[in-house]
This record gives structure tokens, sequence and C-alpha cells, in this order.
């Protein structure tokens, strides 16, 4: 099986990315609520919402990635290729985050979100589950690295259902993190959110780094089918999961 | 008031009721340019009717639900049912299918009906549209997956129906918005006059006044308002009652503010810093100094640019040679694989050759540009003058009031016995007191006096001479003005004054003389100054790489001394036939010319270059002679603005080529049946989101490179969400 447990930490530690981008929308969501249960709803709601769409897209990544191992060339291992691509995309966005390496053209990423946003502001300040619900949805179509990033990984797992629970597992490890912003329980201190938003970023990168890895493990268990039983029973890669595909 | 013939036969395009933007052939009633700004201003329609704005959006979230569990539900379809081997997997397809069914309804009704209506009403207007293509395309692939799952045998398509939907309405809705952001510059012009306002009343009965908050609409010519202390004044109208400070600076450039008192004239738009103020309105609202700035950008707005007819003529046969590519596509697919590829790869042709994103290249960049030159003082004609502006290689200048302020500064006063000097001051202060030429105004604003002003009595000006005076009580009188008046009135030279004009003969500088009782007692020496930023201006025009002189018909030696002074050639002692003959033959060997002057008496001059630049038009935007009128008396204004036009116009090429590479490719992968249509429709939004984002950033380098306060009025742009900047990471 692929790691869901390591995937459900890497959306998990990784959600301090999810509260810095998408955190605002959340506390929207809260604001015009009256007591602490109805908000806790709305949030709830809303991150249902997030996951609906996540869900359809790893679903969608895991059904392209089979395609793609049913029409590439035997030579090209798809699997491997996805996985070192998540695991890159991994790094990056965590590098990015850390502040390491500096993001060129930023001025035209937030254009296209802000035009998004009236559409946002209203549906967020409707009251209403479902139109909590219906932000969540969009909210899951933002650009986000972490997500393509996450996505990759699902396309690797090259079936549709397994994609759906990587994106699932992703998504719920960032529940947590984004309703407790929404329902307020993040009045924390700039400093705090500031050393807390750089933990979360070196963890994405370590997740990157695992994928890597696992996307290394790929590809030795594909260039060494006899040593099938020599292969570490490492929980965080996938070479179990990888020589268990073989087996098949 | 009655209606105004004048008014009612200007002849006004038709503007979207959302985004403002002329909408082409237009008829009665609310018009929206294209089906994204129908949904947007149902979505934010504030008048009143919230409960159908709550309905599209609920509506917009049921099908975007709906969409995501169809998509699944067709990629289960083709990943475990796809050929059903077993009883089971077959029963699974059987589900499968109808459960699409089931929910691609709600979606086909929320959001396909507002798109048929859209096309519908195209229709009726006599336009084919894309949106008649795109609803046949959903329709025909709705219809055939019913069949299919009627049957229990062959493909299904709801997906692409869904998808289809919800991602043309949410592109569509995109670009209403960025739409809606080009004109925001103009609105934040607007947005200067208050919407309400206190309009004073006396009671008939009491006849005590009474104060009345009106919508600013109703304000009539000759009304009185009350406006306070940190208030905009509403309408342009004059003091009856209080006194105060008045920031004008977007109309005079004067960072100091100006004081008002009983009389004084005031400009809507302004900021009232301090005073509590009683005005009579003078204009209508829109027919005040903001109210035709902004009339005339919305002109602007209508006046196509070459690039804007090319774009529309691309549109314009854009619609019959996609429809036949697309009938072309249909037809081979039909012939060679089936009915199903054919309608999906005419699809997604329709899809990706949706000419969105041309049609927005030009418009919107130069809709966001003239806005924002409007926000920073600069009013252009229209996307012609922009290309035009873009495109000129070199720039001529007037001197006296473009180059120089126009009005002399004192630069040295000499005193024939300095124990006079308060004498002459004080008297020089009562002759020059009630006079309005430039060098009286020079002289007063120099002789700070405290002494009382001595009273005068037959007070005459001489034309072209000056000003005599009888000061109370003597016999002989006091003369202000040039030497010629000194002497045509017999003063006498003494040697110490003698000797400064002969000195100052020889380089030419222009003086003021005072003298009484026969005697010459004082010289007021005067110098045109260079405006404060004429130096930084002529930088940046260099590096511009724009070739500079400057025309005047001014004494030659003052012309040599200012081509010392700034270093760029200076042409002097010019009439004004010889000035329109230099920009004939710049013009003439094919050289690109801008003419920067006042817009008054160098019109002809203006009128001839390919860009008239007019200097601070102030509230007469109106200026015919000019392409380019600079409100404020801001010389830095007008590198800015070239530079801003290149801009703009790169900003339009990349867009066009953008849009024309992207389309293009896009048609033959979908016409060879390379492209699922989801993916194109999904494409599509990509694309147009390029062409805005590009656009967009207009407004934001217009910001960028001017000062901290663009307005000068404390304005700030009107911020949308405050969590619009952590939207993307």
């Amino acid at each position: 099986m692929i790691e869901y447990p390591l995937i459900l930490l890497g959306g998990l530690l990784g959600s301090s990315h999810c509260v810095g981008m998408c955190g605002g929308f959340a506390m929207i969501v809260g604001m015009n609520k009256p007591t602490f249960r109805e908000n806790l709803w709305a949030q709830l709601s809303y991150s249902a919402g997030r996951l609906l769409t996540y869900c359809t897209l790893g679903a969608v990544s895991g059904y392209a990635g089979l395609r793609l191992v049913q029409t590439s060339p035997r030579l090209l291992n798809v699997p491997a290729a996805l996985c070192l691509l998540a695991g890159l995309l991994l790094v990056v966005e965590g590098l990015f985050a850390t502040g390491i390496i500096k993001r060129r053209g930023i001025s035209m990423a937030p254009q296209s979100g802000c035009l998004m946003s009236p559409l946002f502001a209203t549906m967020l300040k409707l009251p209403g589950l479902r139109n909590a619900f219906s932000a969540g949805l969009l909210t899951g179509m933002l650009p986000c690295g972490l997500l393509y990033a996450f996505l990759s990984l699902a396309a690797s797992t090259g079936d549709m259902l397994r994609g759906m629970g990587v994106m699932l597992a992703f998504g719920l490890g960032t529940v947590p993190l984004m309703v407790a912003t929404g329902a307020g329980a993040m009045l924390l201190k700039i400093a705090t959110r500031q050393r807390l938003m750089k933990a979360a970023a070196w963890c994405v990168v370590l997740t990157g780094v695992l994928t890597v890895y696992r996307g290394g493990a790929f590809l030795k268990a594909a260039n060494a089918p006899s040593r099938e039983t020599a292969t570490p029973a490492c929980p965080f890669c996938a070479a179990n999961d990888a020589s268990a595909k073989k087996g098949q | 008031m009655s209606s105004n013939p004048l008014q009612t036969n200007t002849i006004e395009p038709v503007r979207c009721d959302y985004c403002e933007l002329p909408v082409p052939g237009a008829v009665q009633g609310p018009v929206f340019c294209c089906s994204g700004c129908r949904f947007a201003s149902a979505v934010t329609n504030e008048r009143g009717d919230v409960g159908a704005s709550r309905w599209m959006l609920t509506g917009l979230g049921v099908s975007l639900f709906f969409s995501l569990n169809v998509v699944m539900m067709t990629m289960a379809l083709w990943a475990y049912a796809d050929k059903p081997d077993t009883r089971f997997a077959a029963a699974l397809a059987d589900f499968l299918r109808w459960i699409a069914l089931v929910f691609t309804i709600p979606v086909i009704a929320w959001l396909g009906v507002p798109l048929a209506r859209n096309a519908g009403e195209l229709l009726k207007r006599r336009q084919l549209s894309t949106d008649l293509l795109l609803l046949t395309g959903v329709i025909a692939s709705f219809g055939y997956s019913i069949v299919s799952t009627i049957r229990g045998v062959g493909h299904v398509y709801y997906e692409v129906a869904c998808v289809i939907l919800v991602l043309v309405t949410l592109g569509r809705w995109l670009e209403a918005t960025g739409r809606l952001k080009a004109s925001e510059a103009l609105h934040a012009l607007e947005s200067l006059l208050p919407d309400t306002v206190h309009r004073v009343v006396t009671s008939p009965l009491s006849e005590q006044e009474q104060e009345v908050l009106v919508p600013l609409s109703e304000i009539c010519v000759g009304d009185r308002l009350r406006v306070r202390a940190s208030e905009r004044i509403p309408v342009d109208g004059i003091v009856i009652r209080g006194t105060a400070t008045i920031d004008e600076q977007f109309f005079t450039g004067e960072s100091w503010p100006a004081a008002k008192r009983p009389g004084s004239t005031l400009l809507g738009g302004t900021l009232n810093l301090d005073g509590d103020l009683i005005v009579k309105a003078t204009a209508l609202p829109q027919q005040g100094a903001l109210g035709r700035l902004v009339e005339a950008v919305r002109q602007a707005q209508s006046a196509k640019g070459h690039y804007e007819q090319l774009a529309d003529r691309c549109s314009r046969i854009f619609f019959p040679v996609i429809g036949v590519i697309a009938a072309g596509t249909a037809w081979w697919h039909g012939m060679h694989t089936g009915a199903e590829a054919a309608l999906l790869n005419s699809l997604a042709v329709v899809l990706i050759a949706c000419p969105c994103a041309l049609a927005l290249a030009t418009p919107l960049a130069v809709w966001a540009a003239l806005g924002t030159a409007a926000r920073r003082g600069v009013l252009l004609r229209g996307g012609e003058t922009l290309e035009r502006l873009a495109s000129v290689t070199a720039l001529r200048l007037d001197k006296t009031g473009t180059l120089t302020t126009g009005t002399p500064s004192m630069k040295q006063f000499v005193c024939e016995d300095d124990s006079e000097r308060d004498e002459v001051w004080s008297r020089a202060a009562a002759l020059t007191d009630s006079s309005t030429h430039v060098f009286s105004r020079a002289v007063r604003e120099f002789v700070e006096t405290t002494r009382p002003l001595p009273s005068l009595t037959e007070v005459r000006s001489v034309p072209g001479r000056g000003i005599v005076a009888r000061v109370d009580g003597e016999a002989g009188e006091t003369l202000l003005g040039s030497a010629r008046l000194m002497h045509e009135q017999s003063q006498r030279f003494a040697p110490r004054l003698a000797a400064a004009i002969r000195q100052w003969e020889i380089e030419p500088e222009s003086f003021v003389l005072i003298g009484w009782g026969g005697e010459v007692r004082g010289l007021f020496l005067l110098r045109e100054e260079l405006r404060a930023e004429a130096r930084d201006m002529i930088r940046d025009c260099q590096s511009l790489s724009l070739d500079l002189a400057v025309l005047t018909g001014d004494h030659s030696a003052r012309g040599a001394r200012l081509q010392r002074e700034i270093g760029v050639p200076v042409r002097s002692e010019l009439l004004p036939e010889e000035k329109l003959q230099a920009i004939r033959e710049l013009r003439t060997q094919g050289v690109r010319v801008a003419m920067v002057g006042d817009g008054v008496n160098d019109a002809p001059a203006l009128a001839l270059a390919d860009v008239g630049i007019a200097m601070g038009c102030g509230t007469d935007v109106t200026r015919e002679s000019a392409d380019v009128c600079l409100i404020r008396n801001d010389l830095s204004s007008i590198p800015w603005a070239i530079g801003f036009a290149r801009q703009t116009v790169s900003t339009i090429r990349q867009n066009l080529f953008w849009s024309f590479a992207y389309n293009g490719l896009g048609v033959i992968l979908a016409s060879c049946g390379w492209l699922h249509p989801a993916i194109a429709a999904a494409l599509m939004v990509i694309s147009s989101l390029m062409v805005l984002g590009n656009s967009l950033r207009l407004q934001q380098s217009g910001e960028l490179k001017s000062v901290d306060d663009p307005l000068g009025m404390g304005f700030k742009p009107q911020s949308t969400e405050q969590t619009v900047t952590e939207v993307t990471p």
C-alpha cells in the first residue's frame, strides 16, 4: 500500500502553508457566525467542499496516471517519474516557503487570484452552510504548488481510487489547522505564526525528499526484480508497495 | 430641469450594465456585453434583489458540486467499467451512467439556461455567437449521452457538458471582473465625489436654515450646500460663507493647500481640510471639472485605436472561420472515426477557438491604461493616441509656461538709498496690490511689508508701461513699471540704479522700476524660473532616447542661456508660423513628433504635431487642440506618459501574439482530435486569465511608478477584500 499515514502527515504539516494562503477565507467564513457551534459547522462544510474538489482532482490524476502507464512505452517507468516529479515539486515548494529561493514574476499570480475575489467575497459572507461548501469547492481549484505536488503523487499511483485516497489523506491532513484557524483558535502572535510557517516549510521539503526517495525505490524495484525480498521494509518509502506491485 | 436637446443629441454609446464598457450595436433596456457580465451583475447585484443574487451563487455552487461528482463517475466508468466483462461491471456501468445523468440535469438547468438566454438575445440582435456554438455542443453531448444511457451501450459525455458549462460560466465571470477592474481607476476618480450631500434649505415658515441630506444627483445649480471639514467638495461652486484651506493638488499640482474665503471658487472633488463652508453650486455634479474629466476618459474608451480595429476585424472573420473549421472537423472525424469523435472534436475546436482572449486582448489593455493615466493626471484622447504617443521619437517643447513656470520670480532688489527701503516696499505693495499683471504679482509677493499700505488715489495703468498713482496727500505721482515709463515721465536715474541697469541690459532680464518725486528709487529684477522638475524630465526623456528641442519666441540671448542651463538645443525668436514650420519639417522627414505647450497660445503647433500635449489643463480637459492633456503643471508626467504608452502598446502586442498563437495552435490540436473538450474548456479559461492578468498589470505599473499618492488627495485605490493577497501561493 502507499503510505497514506505519511501523506496525512504531509497534509497536516504542510497545512500551515494552507493557512497562510487560504486561512483568510476560513476566517471570513467564521466572521458572521454568532456562535462557536455554528462557526464550527460552517468551517467543516468549507473544508468538506475543499475535500470534494481534492478528491475529484485526485481521481482525475489517478486516472490520468493509469492512462499514462498504459500508453507510454515500457521503457519509461511512469510511477517512478511521477514520484520524482512530485518529490521535486514538494521540495521546490517547500524551499519557496522557507524563503531560500525567491519567486520570480510574482506580480502575475495575485492578479488572477484577485479576479476571483469578488465571487469569493460574496460567497463567503453569505450565511448558510451550502455557500461555505461552495466556497470550499472553489478554494480547492485555486492554483497551489503544494496541491500540484500531491496531485502528481496521486497520478503516480496509477489508479483512480488510490489517487482519490491520496488526495483525501492530504485533504484530511489539512482540515485540523484550517478549521482551527477559521474557528478563531489560531490567534497566535505573528512571530509564532512565522516560526510555525518556517517549520511547516521544512516539513514540506522533508515530505518531498521522502517522495523522491520513494521514486528512487520504484526505479530500484524495477531494475532489480529478483531481489524483492531484500527491499528494506521502511515505513517512509514505497519499496514494499513497488515490490508488491511487481508481484501482481 | 427640462431635458436639454443638446444632451439628448450627443451620441452616447450603449454601455454594459455591469462593466460599463461600450457594447457595439446594443438595444434598449439592461444590456450586458457578455454572459459573464450578466452573471456577475446577478451575483453582485446590491440594489435590492439579494434573493436573485443568492440564487445565482447557490446555482454555481450546486453545479460545481454535481459537476465534480459527474467527473468522478465518468472517471470510474472509464477506469472500472469501460469494457464490462462481468455482470457486476455491467451493472456498475449502468448504475454510474444513470446516476451521472441525474447529476447532470441540475447543472444543465442552472447554468445552461442562462447561456441559452444570452445566445438567444444575441441572436435577436442578429449576432451569431460562440455562446450559440457552445450551447449546441452541450446539448449534443448531453443528448448523445442520454441515448447511450437508455440503450445501455456506448459512451456517455455528461462530464463534457458539465465541465463546459461550469468553466465557461466561471471564465466569463472572471473576464467580467477583469473588465470591471479595468475601469476601476475611473471609478476611483468618480468616487471622489460623495454620494450624498447636505443641502441647506430655508424653511418658509420660520425662516430658519435647515440641513437636508440628499443624494448628489438631486443637486441643481444654485443650491446651497454645507461642506464640513475633511469632507470633499461635491460640486463646482462658490464659497458663500466660511473660510477653509482646500487641497486642490489633483487639479493644480500645487502641494500647498489653497485658502478659500467667501467668493472663492471651488472645484468638485477637492478636499476641504479644515473649514466649515456653505457653498453655492455653479454646475451640476457631472458637468463639473471632475465630471468632464471622467466623461472625457469615457469617450476616449470608445475611440478605437489601430490595434483595436485589427482585433475587431479578426473577431469578425473569426466566427465564420471557426464555424467552418468546426464543421470540417466534424465531417472528417464523422467520416473516419464516428459520430462521437465528430461531436467531441468539433466541440473542442469551438471551445479552444472561443475568441475571448482575442477580443479582450486590446480593449482591456487600452481601458486599463486610459483609466490609470487619468488617475495620474494624464488624459489621453483614446487608444489611437496611446499608440501614436508610444511611437513618438522626437519631443518639441515650448518655453514660457511649459519649461518655465510662466510666472516670474524675484531675483534681486536694488535700492538707490538703503534707508528708503521700507518706503519703497510699501509703495510698491500698494501699487501692485490691485494689478493682475504677472510682473506686478511677482513684485507684490516679494514685498512683504508689515507697515500699513499708503492709500492711493487716481490709480491708472499705462498699457505696456506700468502703473501710475498718487499717494494720498502728495502732489507728485508715484510710478511703477518699465524703464521706458520712467524715461517718459522724466524720472531721473541715480548712479547706483543706472549702473545696475547697464549691467543687466547686457544679459537680458526683466526688471520693474519704482520712482516718485522725479527720481527712480528702486529696481526689482525678475526672472523666469525653470520648473523644479524640468531637469529630471529632460533626463528621463533622454533615457527614453527622445530627440529633444525647445521652440521659443523669446529673445535669443535668453534662449542661449536656457540651452546652457538644460543642455537641450533651443531655437529662439521663432514666430508662431516658424514653430509650425519646424514641426512640419520634422514630420516630412518621417519623424514622429510630439509638441508640448500650454495648448492656448501654441494650439496650431500642438494640432500639427503627431501628438499635441497640453500642460496644466487643470479643469479644462476639453482643449481641442491637444491629444494629451496634463491636468497638472507637472513636466514629469510627460516622460511617464510616453513610457506608459510604450508599455501599453507592448502589452497589447503580447496579448495579441499570445491569443493568436494559443488559439491557432489549440485549433490545430483540437481539429486533429488530440484535445478533449473538457481540457479545451479549462485551457480557454487559462488563456483569458493570462490576457486579463497581463493587461491589469498596467494598472499596477502605473501606480508603482507614480509618487506615493498619485492623486495627491489622500486617495487610496479601492481595495477589494483583504484576503486577496493571500489567495495564491
